[in-house]
């Protein structure tokens, strides 16, 4: 018999405390996991954003209001030669495939500045070429491909998130390597078309996204295209790539931040729940700790003993909460809203979560511990004689 | 040379602010391989003793030896140490461990020596061959009647082979049959295994297989007299 059969004999006493002490540790650190990998993937999505020369021009009071197609020549005229590679427009489509539920993010683009702004996605030529030539064409990510089982070619047809719903039909034309997120672009002009035959007005747009020739380039943007259109009916906003998703993620509502202190609190519950227990076991086990002290198990011993149990049983809840979310988000995309990136599990988070675990375990069985190893053992015989 | 020396000892124990005298000046001798039963009415001082004697606790005043130990001058930690090398306490309530089977509960104070599983193994069946219960090796506590659950108790005080064995009434919750055969088996490992026994008890009949008598009354040795063979009835 060893130290780990005993352990394992006092763990499986009560089965069912045991289990739900378990579950009361991996559930907060399932939501720690979950939601540190969330942040990790936005950061990521910054930090790519930042890496590039984009600037979002939108309406000051929202980056959602409409504006004028217009604005794009009033840039383009405003910017020093040289200045503004290309500008693309986009408007919100929002659409879903008519009869099913699911959504994903679609908008209409400005074919030919597109494959120039977004040249990340890295379109083939070919693929800009059909772009352009097909006004019903859209460009989507690979992982809305494997989603929907589309392929390049297929009809698809959209009914729009908006006043008036449009109902439009598409034809897949490219699936670039560079974009791998869930998103479906498509033609401005022909969004336009559709909308001015539905409402007689042309659509609006709700952003200008400028691709910047250098920093300086850059900096001139931020500084000036606001105040060029300042006290003008459309007053601008004109922020970093990173800047503008930060506030698109926030807009979502700021669950991060949410999730974060959620989980702090039940974290801080889970310790309390394994505390109540182990603090349970220990008042049941007082007279079997005394009779093994009175066998000559020294109080150190004991203390040891009672902190195993609660290591193990953080360890089990951490494993039990990061394995499945592991094995799940390696199986397949699980998308973090208004960035378009799937969740990742990093080593170290999953690693940070069975720490937590580990220490919940630990600090809840601390307390007991103590007072094990403190016990006066003919006192504690002399009770329970 | 005596083998238990116990002089002038004193114990009180402290509760909300009152003393409670429970031994007052106690002065015994004990030979090695005696089997003393400790008898007197409840709160005289019988299992106060005991623990004293067993290293449990500690004395308020006088001096404690056990062999050659002082035990009054010890640590907690030195006593803990001592207690698992020479002493064996059977409880009135066996107090096993109702996970564990019978031979892992014999076990148990084993986990305090460095020492190979095989000898483990083979000490442990000793020790259940003896108080005859080898072929209820794999039973848990639940499994077994009280008699049987005393009887690993037993084993366990034994397996490490402790010169002294300290038994707080053993019998006391055993119907007669029970307790005839675990006063046997205290006997034998007296007689044959040549251990020291220390027996508290209220029951004449259990008292009379030991080879002395001591009687406490409020914390004071009261008697001390020899084994009365008429009495023996189990």
């Amino acid at each position: 018999m060893t130290k780990a059969t005993v352990l394992l004999k006092n763990l499986g006493r009560n089965k069912l405390r045991t289990t739900l002490t378990v579950v009361a540790i991996a559930l907060p650190m399932l939501v720690f996991t979950v939601s540190r990998s969330f942040v990790d993937a936005i950061d990521e999505f910054f930090a790519e954003s930042d890496r590039n020369l984009r600037v979002a021009v939108h309406q000051k009071v929202t980056y959602t209001a409409p504006m004028p197609q217009r604005i794009k020549d009033e840039i383009l005229q405003l910017a020093p030669p040289g200045y503004v590679t290309a500008i693309c427009r986009t408007s919100w489509f929002g659409g879903h495939v008519e009869g099913k539920q699911a959504t994903f993010p679609s908008m209409g683009v400005d074919r030919d500045t597109f494959p120039v702004v977004y040249s990340e996605f890295r379109m083939s030529p070919e693929d800009v070429a059909a772009f352009q030539k097909e006004r019903r064409g859209a460009v989507i990510g690979s992982m809305l491909a494997n989603q929907q089982n589309w392929k390049v070619g297929d009809r698809v047809t959209l009914k729009g998130q908006l006043p008036p719903y449009p109902v439009i039909e598409f034809v897949i034309v490219a699936i670039p390597p560079g974009l791998d997120s869930p998103w479906f672009y498509f033609a401005l002009d022909y969004y336009d078309e559709k909308y001015r035959e539905a409402t007689g007005n042309p659509v609006s747009v709700n952003n200008f996204w400028l691709k910047c020739a250098s920093p300086e380039a850059r900096e001139w943007a931020l500084a000036e295209i606001d105040k060029h259109f300042a006290n003008t009916e459309y007053e601008t906003r004109t922020e970093m790539e990173s800047t503008f998703v930060e506030s698109f993620v926030k807009s979502q509502g700021d669950w991060v931040g949410m999730i974060w202190n959620i989980g702090r609190l039940i974290v801080l519950v889970a310790i309390a729940v394994a505390f109540n227990t182990m603090s349970m076991s220990f008042r049941e086990r007082t007279r079997e700790i005394a009779v093994l002290r009175a066998l000559g198990f020294s109080a150190g011993r004991i203390v040891r003993m009672v902190l195993a149990e609660g290591v193990v049983l953080g360890l089990l809840g951490g494993l039990i909460a990061v394995a499945p979310i592991y094995a799940l988000t390696t199986a397949q995309d699980v998308i973090v809203p208004g960035t378009g990136r799937p969740i990742k599990i990093a080593e170290t988070t999953a690693a940070g979560a069975l720490l937590v675990a580990l220490t919940c375990g630990f600090l809840a069985a601390l307390v007991p511990a103590v007072l094990a190893g403190r016990l006066k053992v003919a006192a504690a015989l002399r009770k329970v004689a | 040379m005596a083998y238990i020396e116990l002089s002038g000892v004193h114990k009180v124990y402290r509760k909300k602010n009152l003393d409670i005298p429970v031994l007052s000046g106690l002065s015994i001798t004990l030979e090695a391989g005696e089997f003393v039963a400790l008898m007197g009415p409840s709160g005289s001082g019988k299992s106060t003793l005991l623990n004293l004697i067993g290293g449990l606790d500690t004395p308020t005043r006088g001096e404690i030896r056990v062999g050659d130990a002082a035990l009054h001058t010890m640590s907690e930690r030195e006593l803990t140490a001592w207690r698992s090398r020479h002493v064996g306490f059977i409880f009135q309530m066996y107090h096993l461990l109702p996970v564990l089977t019978a031979a892992q509960n014999v076990e148990l104070p084993l986990m305090l020596f460095r020492m190979g599983a095989k000898e483990r193994r083979e000490r442990v069946r000793l020790a259940l061959s003896i108080v005859g219960l080898e072929d209820r090796a794999d039973h848990k506590p639940g499994q077994l009647s009280g008699g049987q659950e005393q009887r690993v108790a037993i084993a366990r005080a034994l397996v490490t082979d402790p010169e002294l064995l300290l038994a707080d009434e053993p019998t006391g919750d055993l119907d007669a049959a029970s307790a005839a055969s675990v006063l046997q088996l205290v006997n034998r490992l007296n007689d044959e295994f040549k251990k020291t026994i220390i027996m508290v008890t209220h029951d004449p009949k259990a008292a009379s297989h030991a080879s002395r008598q001591l009687h406490l009354e409020k914390g004071e040795l009261f008697a001390d007299k020899p084994r009365e063979p008429a009495l023996v009835a189990y």
